[in-house]
């Protein structure tokens, strides 16, 4: 078994280098392949392009030195909205490892939010990976690219996602390799992906054949390809149940990085709120801003694309009713629709749609960025969505923030009464 | 489906045409409906099921608006078998339940441990008791170390999922919603994330019960229980720490079914106790996840059972009641007399190899009247005090032609049946069973000799000096094999020899019916 990884990663080695670029130091290169992600019902299968993937996940020694170099990120300077109270409870310390530094040493980190993950990982000038990607690339076991139809695969795999979790994982290094050469993707902790939030499944998982359209818009109807795959299953489950800030003493990372193009050391600055966010902003005027620039008013916010026939209409049509609601006070709102379709939504695309829609120009702002900027806010917002042939499906969400970008008020449901939410701008307009 | 398609499609055009023409129903049809209405209102009257006293007042709509809501308290949850106590307070309050989810290794049978997943750290999962029209704030935390996501969904709850949508809730974190019990009854709750049939099979269900207004009546003794199935990949008591197994749970092929989640926890030395006299109440459940319960209780019949945990629909004198996976029942019965009571699921191999076996002690006053314990311990004799007729044994064969082949014959009837008593050499039993090897009896009077083959002997006799008072049974042989055995007889062992012919046969037996002499040869 040993003997076929290492041949396999020095082979990986050898390709990528044909490819004109050899992995970085402590990464493999994974293969392009065809993927079926496991949620999306008679549709083809994706194609992964290939990407360098990290051989085990990131140690909380490694992450000790990102927190040294990175104060915003240490424990006692976090804001609550990037990780919750749970960030980096196994340490004793900011800096400090504490009596169980030998074992936690080179142990998986856990108890790591997706903002610190994904700040870890820009720092390194690499990023987390895909849904689609980590899901390839688990597939393979010691000694074949894809062990998904091989039922003791799976077997294995619930027999471990069935025992208790290890207060203190296994050291990275003693995972066994699989084919590709990546160790300890299953058996030692949960793993982050960048786009976790793609997972759409509701709370109640009954329901889930088809999607709940109250809920979310559904962008063809998004089915488990395989039901029988309880494995995967799990992982989609247990995805569904996080949000952003989350620390979970179960659930670690690893980091990716595209093949091609250089991606630079990115610091990631701390944020209390989806204002704090770095990224550039488009508006229906063509403007570049950044989200802080919304500070200093009430506004009642959403997120979609403009291409939605389904709940975007109606969401638009009930934030607008709430507009109407609100009087002489909508003066002082603002309302804005975050599209999560850079590709498609260009500022003339917006203009289109807000005229469409006879909305005034003075209360409403439509605003769109670049992929990655879009996806961070999103999660900060603790808003889903998930590409599905061209088309999204997303969340349902009206969300108010005040003055500094804080959520007071989410409505997320379709058809919903829509007083609650204007009580809540209400109450914020009346503060002095 | 299609098939249902169409059926639906039949009965539906059936319909129709039935509405068609004047829109009257035939005389025959309201003749039918008028029979069967009369049935149908003298059996519920015949009080086959009845209502408990408060079923109106429960399912009155009037009474929800009535009943403002007072105060907030915390829910008291309890561990099987043991059951919060009634709720004292007539009017509905807040309500808050605050339920941790815990994975936890733990032992499933002995030597077998196995790794549950539950409500409140032990399964069956906490007992929720609260009244009808309560408002519940519903707290389900996670634990830190869980690796699963998990929710629940209560049946109590009327709403999406059952709750299930609020209260999903990754390891670490807490989730809070709110609900009113608007329906009386006992009610499972069980954990609903994808995969919901794993989760339920590592043991995530437990028990609500809402009280309906006014209570249910008081009984003295209160008891949880909760039949469940366990599906591990080694087989029933196959040692060590054992992983779940999909595809048994798939073929619905379980290794243990178990009361209260593993063998014995409510049996020996952790069986409840009660005493003589006591009313008791069993507030079953069946977590499932696949198995339907035939449930009984050895030694008791149900006074009451509220069908499926309905509180509203009451069947008396029940020995067997069904409980549906993800459903529950609530049985109440006396104990009359001291002893261990049982708690079987009656599908029987299920109680006797995989463990579904409970216990109630009662202790108290004996009372033999109702039951004696064992009176009398006797002999049971399998000839009994007269004669038996032994049905034939041999064959039926040609006539013998000659003594030779009488002898052959009469040789083959004496070693399959007269051998048994008399045995081999004709010697018989001291005491018991009278010779036939030189005879004074035989020889001295061959007729009589016929006459006790033909028909048996009871008595005294007296062979060669000796007394012996036994029976022979009847052998039911016919004519010819008299003759044969006889001869034979006659010709060893110093016997004086000649032949039994089966004319002569014929005439004893001739003379014997006629004569009227009972069928056992009597000799005094």
């Amino acid at each position: 078994m040993q003997l076929i990884a290492t041949l396999s990663a020095a082979l990986a080695l050898a390709t990528s280098s044909l490819a004109g670029e050899t992995a970085p130091p402590g990464m493999v290169w994974v293969p392009a392949s065809s993927y079926k992600p496991f949620y999306s019902g008679k549709v083809l299968p994706r194609a992964v392009p290939p990407f360098f993937m990290d051989i085990t996940q990131v140690t909380n020694a490694q992450f000790l030195d990102f927190v040294k170099a990175h104060p915003q990120w240490r424990r006692s300077q976090v804001n609550r909205s990037q990780a919750d109270a749970g960030y980096l409870t196994q340490w004793a310390g900011d800096l400090d490892l504490g009596p169980d530094a030998g074992q936690l040493r080179d142990a998986p980190v856990t108890h790591v939010s997706w903002h610190a993950a994904k700040a870890f990982c820009e720092a390194q000038g690499k990023r987390l990976p895909t849904q689609d990607e980590w899901e390839s690339a688990a597939r393979a076991d010691a000694t074949r690219a894809d062990a998904s139809n091989d039922p003791a695969f799976l077997q294995q795999l619930l027999e471990w996602y069935s025992t208790p979790s290890a207060r203190i994982p296994a050291p990275v290094q003693t995972a066994p390799a699989n084919v590709l050469g990546l160790r300890g993707l299953h058996g030692l902790v949960w793993e982050w992906v960048s786009d976790f939030n793609a997972s759409l499944l509701v709370g109640d998982s009954r329901g889930d054949g088809t999607l709940e359209r109250r809920l979310f818009c559904g962008a063809g109807s998004l089915l488990a390809t395989d039901v029988g795959n309880y494995a995967a299953y799990m992982r989609y489950a247990f995805r569904s149940s996080l949000k952003g800030s989350y620390c979970v003493g179960s659930l670690g990372f690893r980091a990716a990085k595209s093949v091609g193009g250089k991606a630079d050391r990115a610091d990631s600055p701390g944020f209390a709120t989806a204002y704090g966010l770095p990224g550039e902003w488009r508006t229906q005027d063509d403007k570049v801003i950044s989200l802080a620039s919304l500070r200093g008013k009430v506004r009642v916010v959403t997120m979609g694309f403009t291409r939605c026939k389904f709940a975007c209409p109606r969401i638009l049509g009930d934030m607008q009713r709430i507009e109407q609601a609100l009087g002489a006070d909508a003066d002082r709102t603002g309302f804005a629709f975050l599209s999560i379709d850079p590709t498609h939504d260009t500022p003339a695309q917006m203009t289109r749609t807000l005229n469409e829609h006879r909305m005034n120009p003075s209360h409403w702002t439509f605003l769109a960025a670049p992929e990655d900027v879009v996806q961070q806010t999103a999660v900060a917002l603790n808003f889903k969505y998930q590409l599905v042939e061209g088309l999204f499906a997303h969340s349902n969400l009206i969300a108010v923030l005040d003055a500094d970008g804080r959520v007071v008020h989410r409505e997320e449901a379709l058809n919903a009464s829509i007083e609650p939410t204007v009580e809540a701008v209400r109450k914020l307009l009346a503060k002095p | 489906m299609k098939k249902h398609l169409s059926l639906t499609l039949l009965i539906l055009a059936t319909l129709l045409l039935a509405q068609c023409g004047d829109g009257e129903l035939s005389r025959n049809e309201k003749q039918s409906r008028e029979t069967l209405e009369k049935e149908m209102s003298a059996y519920s009257s015949a009080g086959k099921a009845t209502a408990s006293p408060d079923a109106k007042a429960v399912r009155d709509p009037a009474k929800l608006q009535d009943e403002p809501l007072q105060g907030q308290e915390e829910a008291v949850l309890t561990s099987a078998p043991n059951v919060p106590p009634p709720i004292t307070r007539n009017h509905p309050a807040k309500v808050i339940v605050k339920l941790e989810v815990v994975e936890v290794v733990k032992r499933l049978a002995d030597g077998v441990d196995y790794t549950f997943w539950t409500f409140g750290g032990s399964v069956p999962g906490k007992f929720i008791r609260i009244r009808q029209n309560d408002e519940v704030e519903f707290h389900l935390m996670n634990r830190p170390d869980s690796k699963m996501p998990h929710n629940i969904d209560l049946h109590a709850v009327t709403g999406p999922g059952g709750g299930a949508a609020a209260s999903f809730t990754a390891p670490g974190h807490e989730s809070v919603f709110s609900f009113k019990a608007l329906h009386p009854g006992l009610f499972v709750y069980h954990c609903a994330t994808a995969p919901v049939g794993m989760h339920m099979a590592n043991g995530m269900y437990g028990l609500i019960l809402v009280e309906p207004i006014g209570g249910l009546p008081k009984v003295d003794r209160e008891y949880y229980v909760v039949q469940s199935e366990f599906y591990t990949k080694g087989r029933y008591g196959e040692a060590g720490q054992q992983p779940f197994s999909m595809d048994k749970a798939l073929a619905e092929t379980a290794d243990y079914v178990v009361f209260n989640g593993s063998v014995g926890a409510m049996a020996g030395d952790n069986a409840v106790q009660a005493r003589v006299g006591e009313k008791v109440r069993l507030f079953v459940g069946n977590g499932g996840p696949n198995l339907t319960s035939s449930f009984h209780v050895i030694g008791a019949i149900f006074d009451n059972v509220y069908l499926e945990g309905s509180v509203t629909s009451v069947q008396h004198q029940v020995q067997t009641t069904m409980i549906p996976a993800g459903g529950s029942t609530i049985v109440e019965f006396g104990l009359e007399v001291p002893g261990t009571y049982i708690l079987v699921d009656h599908s029987i191999f299920r109680a006797f190899n995989k463990g579904a076996v409970a216990m109630i002690k009662a202790t108290g006053e004996e009372n033999k009247v109702v039951y004696s314990g064992k009176q009398d311990d006797r002999i049971y004799q399998f000839e009994g005090g007269a004669a038996q007729s032994i049905p034939q044994l041999t064959k039926a064969q040609p006539p013998a032609v000659n003594k030779d082949e009488r002898l052959a014959r009469g040789k083959m009837i004496y070693t399959q049946i007269c051998i048994a008593c008399h045995q081999l050499e004709g010697q018989g039993i001291p005491k018991a069973f009278p010779p036939l090897a030189k005879s004074d009896f035989l020889n001295s009077d061959p007729q009589r000799a016929v006459g006790v083959v033909m028909h048996g002997l009871q008595g005294k006799v007296t062979v060669n000096g000796e007394t012996f008072e036994s029976i022979m049974p009847e052998l039911g042989l016919n004519d010819e094999q008299v003759a044969n055995v006889l001869t034979y007889v006659y010709n060893q062992w110093g016997n004086k020899g000649g032949e039994i012919t089966p004319d002569l046969a014929a005439q004893v037996r001739a003379k014997m019916a006629s004569a009227a002499i009972p069928a056992v040869l009597r000799i005094e």
